[in-house]
């Protein structure tokens, strides 16, 4: 393999990766904290494609704004849907799962409707891209690198220095005893459910501004974040990351060498072995 | 006289079974009452209605002149019922630090600070692990932790659910040992054991309970020469 082609290959997986990241990570709190396998987590990706199209190309809101005011609006839904829709079947798990699918299809059809089926593409912000030692890499591919790096920071340090993340991680651990410390569990799913959506929204508008927006577009992105946390141990933060980072090189790659086909269904395979194998997946707990 | 705490009539169910049947008791500021009995005898479940992550079918709960059998748990915990449950539970995977500040959770920062050096003052040892993830630390250091997050809260009344359970006896007395300090300090405290030895040493008052009732109540002075206590809790 050329030494470029190699390192241009590595640099769309990491890119790619960081995006898979924030999806993932939305996912793994979801699961992790509230335990909801939320098959919504995709629309919420394509919600944020939409709506920064919408915002950004329809109604000329300055980019950056446009982009806060999508997580914002995504973020809002997501409180929405945990606080009158999921809540009242909480303990439900079955219930709760078959309700994401609806909501998903719900989305899915609504921005169908709103919007048409077509694909709509976001101009381009900044234009331009960056060569070094013949690697190439969009000044936009380069922008979801250090957004997705950012967040990842950010929600660390929200899950480590706030009151907040200390409730989160109590009520992951313990929700009983969060609960007789003062930690409300209701105030904690409806954040978690937020944030969640929120990184999938960012992950999604990030996408949309590199290809386009359309309203299957987060099927896929969703079907392959339920196999990165799975690599990556169900509910852990190192895990989606290393999981999010290792599924982008994984397409990158094997796209590159063997058609995206091969690479789309070589994810589903490594997540059948981890099942099987490593059902707790590289950082899982015991 | 309106007692610290007192529980009226209190029943509560686990779907049809009844794991508390009309139980009644009632705990003086700054004292210790203990619960003794089998396993399944509803000693946990009272704590859980108390601290209220239970809720009683049937009575009421009345702490410092105020019902609060119908209040959500974090309400309760804000009016100063600590509740340390049985087998620790402890938040394994956060540090020592943390665990003591989710006990303070409902706290002021401010508070947190002299707090703190009152854990420290009972609890020596979690001074030197604050960094250290809880889970990691010894059965003994656990319990400690347990009750130091409970402290935290600033209670002043504190619920101890079995905390004698599988410690080595050294540590057990040093358990024992400060449990009655933090009770010297004015804390009420209600504690459940199997150890009816320990929980006599301690309690002014024990209630004894058999399939969710109390069969027999006294203060431990009298109880220690009942032969039924004797032969059945106190293997005397």
């Amino acid at each position: 393999m050329e030494i470029t082609f190699f390192l241009q290959t590595l640099i769309n997986g990491i890119q790619i990766g960081f995006l898979y990241v924030l999806m993932a990570l939305g996912l793994t709190l979801i699961f992790g904290i509230m335990h909801v396998i939320n098959f919504t987590h995709g629309q919420m990706y394509m919600l944020g494609g939409f709506f920064l199209w919408w915002l950004f190309e329809i109604h000329h809101v300055n980019y950056v704004l446009a982009i806060l005011l999508t997580v914002i609006i995504v973020a809002a839904i997501g409180f929405i849907v945990e606080r009158f829709l999921l809540r009242p079947i909480r303990d439900q798990e079955l219930f709760v799962m078959c309700m994401t699918i609806a909501l998903g299809q719900f989305f899915e059809f609504g921005a169908r409707t709103v919007w048409g089926p077509l694909d709509k593409a976001i101009p381009t912000v900044m234009p331009g891209l960056i060569k070094f030692a013949g690697v190439t890499i969009t000044n936009e591919r380069l922008m979801a690198v250090v957004v997705g790096i950012a967040l990842v920071i950010g929600l660390y340090l929200f899950i480590h220095r706030t009151k907040a993340g200390l409730a989160m991680r109590a009520v992951e651990q313990d929700p009983e005893v969060a609960t007789t410390y003062g930690m409300g569990i209701d105030r904690t799913h409806s954040l978690v459910f937020a944030l969640g959506s929120l990184l999938a929204a960012t992950s999604g508008a990030l996408m949309g501004t590199i290809i386009v927006v359309n309203p299957v577009m987060g099927t896929a992105p969703m079907l392959k974040s339920f196999m990165i946390i799975i690599l990556g141990g169900m509910g852990s933060i190192p895990g989606a990351i290393a999981g999010g980072l290792i599924v982008g090189l994984m397409d990158s790659f094997f796209s590159s060498l063997f058609g995206i086909d091969i690479a789309y269904i070589f994810v589903f395979v490594v997540a059948f072995m981890f099942i099987i194998f490593k059902p707790r997946g590289l950082f899982g707990r015991g | 006289m309106n007692p610290f705490l007192e529980l009226m009539n209190i029943t509560v169910k686990y779907g049809m079974a009844e794991a508390v049947r009309g139980i009644s008791l009632a705990l003086e500021e700054q004292k210790i009452i203990t619960l003794i009995g089998a396993n399944g005898a509803g000693k946990s479940t009272i704590l859980k209605t108390i601290s209220g992550v239970k809720k009683p079918t049937m009575g009421e709960i009345w702490f410092r002149g105020e019902r609060i059998d119908k209040l959500p748990p974090e309400k309760i915990v804000a009016r100063g019922i600590a509740h340390v449950p049985e087998r620790r539970r402890i938040f394994p995977y956060m540090s020592v630090y943390d665990n003591l500040k989710a006990g303070a959770y409902l706290r002021k920062d401010s508070e947190i600070g002299s707090d703190l050096s009152n854990v420290f003052h009972h609890f020596g040892i979690l001074k030197q692990r604050l960094g250290q993830m809880a889970g990691t630390l010894s059965g003994g250091e656990q319990q400690m932790l347990a009750m130091a997050r409970g402290l935290m809260a600033g209670p002043s009344l504190m619920l101890l659910d079995e905390p004698s359970l599988g410690l080595a006896p050294l540590v057990v007395m040093e358990v024992t040992n400060i449990i009655s300090e933090i009770n010297k300090q004015g804390v009420g405290i209600i504690l459940v054991e199997q150890n009816a030895v320990l929980a006599f040493r301690l309690a002014q008052k024990a209630y004894v309970l058999e399939t969710g009732s109390i069969v027999l109540e006294g203060n431990t002075t009298e109880l220690i020469n009942d032969q039924r206590v004797k032969e059945k809790y106190l293997g005397i």
